[in-house]
């Protein structure tokens, strides 16, 4: 039968292994978001996609019509803006 | 290359605004695309949302992710952002330029003006989708 000082010793390698795969975790991620190569079958479903939401797009009245670049661009700032603040909590 | 395409890239792209130069830059990449690596992140995604409908916004993440796997943007370092905060920027495109660092690409392509003032010093270059396919010929 195991002591009480064992038991801890054990609880604590766990908790210090489980730890180790946490922290890391995130890299691993990253590294296989980096290293991922896109091949040619994907990037032909890719094409294939962009320009069936492309045909969507055009079968409806754009939310810009009308507008110049510049406002364009501007409404999307307000929008990514109003997102962030709606993220991170504030209202400024 | 490692690319960062804004969202004002993708919605010229997809021909809510039209800007042809936008298009070619997609199909450019799209034709070399073993060539280049995009990185999205989850505000650019959120962003993209916001002007899709729900049919299209399915069909955009079709599109997306045959290409990119989208970052969340919790792995962004905090101290990054407010770096581009220190350069002028609003803290959402300072997210955005810090994610463009963080991922370690080489350019971050964009339509809006705040972005490409920016020049000093920065480990990234910022070009419109026009000089982009310039520099992808």
């Amino acid at each position: 039968m195991k002591t009480k000082n064992q038991i801890v010793k054990t609880l604590s390698k766990t908790r210090q292994k489980l730890w180790k795969t946490t922290i890391i975790s995130p890299c691993s991620f990253r590294t296989k978001t980096q290293t991922g190569k896109v091949n040619k079958h994907n990037a032909k479903e890719a094409l294939k996609h962009f320009e069936k939401l492309r045909e969507m797009i055009a079968q409806r009245p754009s939310p810009f019509k009308g507008m110049t670049e510049k406002k364009v661009i501007d409404k999307l700032r307000q929008t990514r803006k109003k997102l962030w603040e709606e993220k991170i909590g504030t209202n400024t | 290359m490692e690319l960062i395409l804004d969202a004002n890239e993708y919605i010229f792209a997809f021909g809510l605004m039209k800007k042809e130069a936008c298009t070619n830059f997609f199909e450019r990449i799209l034709e070399n695309i073993s060539s280049h690596h995009i990185h999205i992140c989850r505000t650019i995604v959120d962003e993209i949302r916001q002007n899709l409908s729900l049919d299209e916004f399915r069909e955009f993440i079709l599109f997306i992710n045959p290409l990119a796997t989208i970052d969340e943007d919790f792995f962004v370092p905090f101290t990054l952002g407010e770096k581009y905060m220190k350069k002028g920027l609003k803290p959402a495109d300072a997210f955005i330029a810090a994610y463009t660092e963080w991922t370690g690409a080489d350019v971050l392509a964009t339509e809006n003006r705040h972005f490409l003032t920016l020049h000093d010093n920065l480990p990234f270059k910022i070009l419109t989708a026009k000089k982009c396919l310039k520099l992808l010929k």
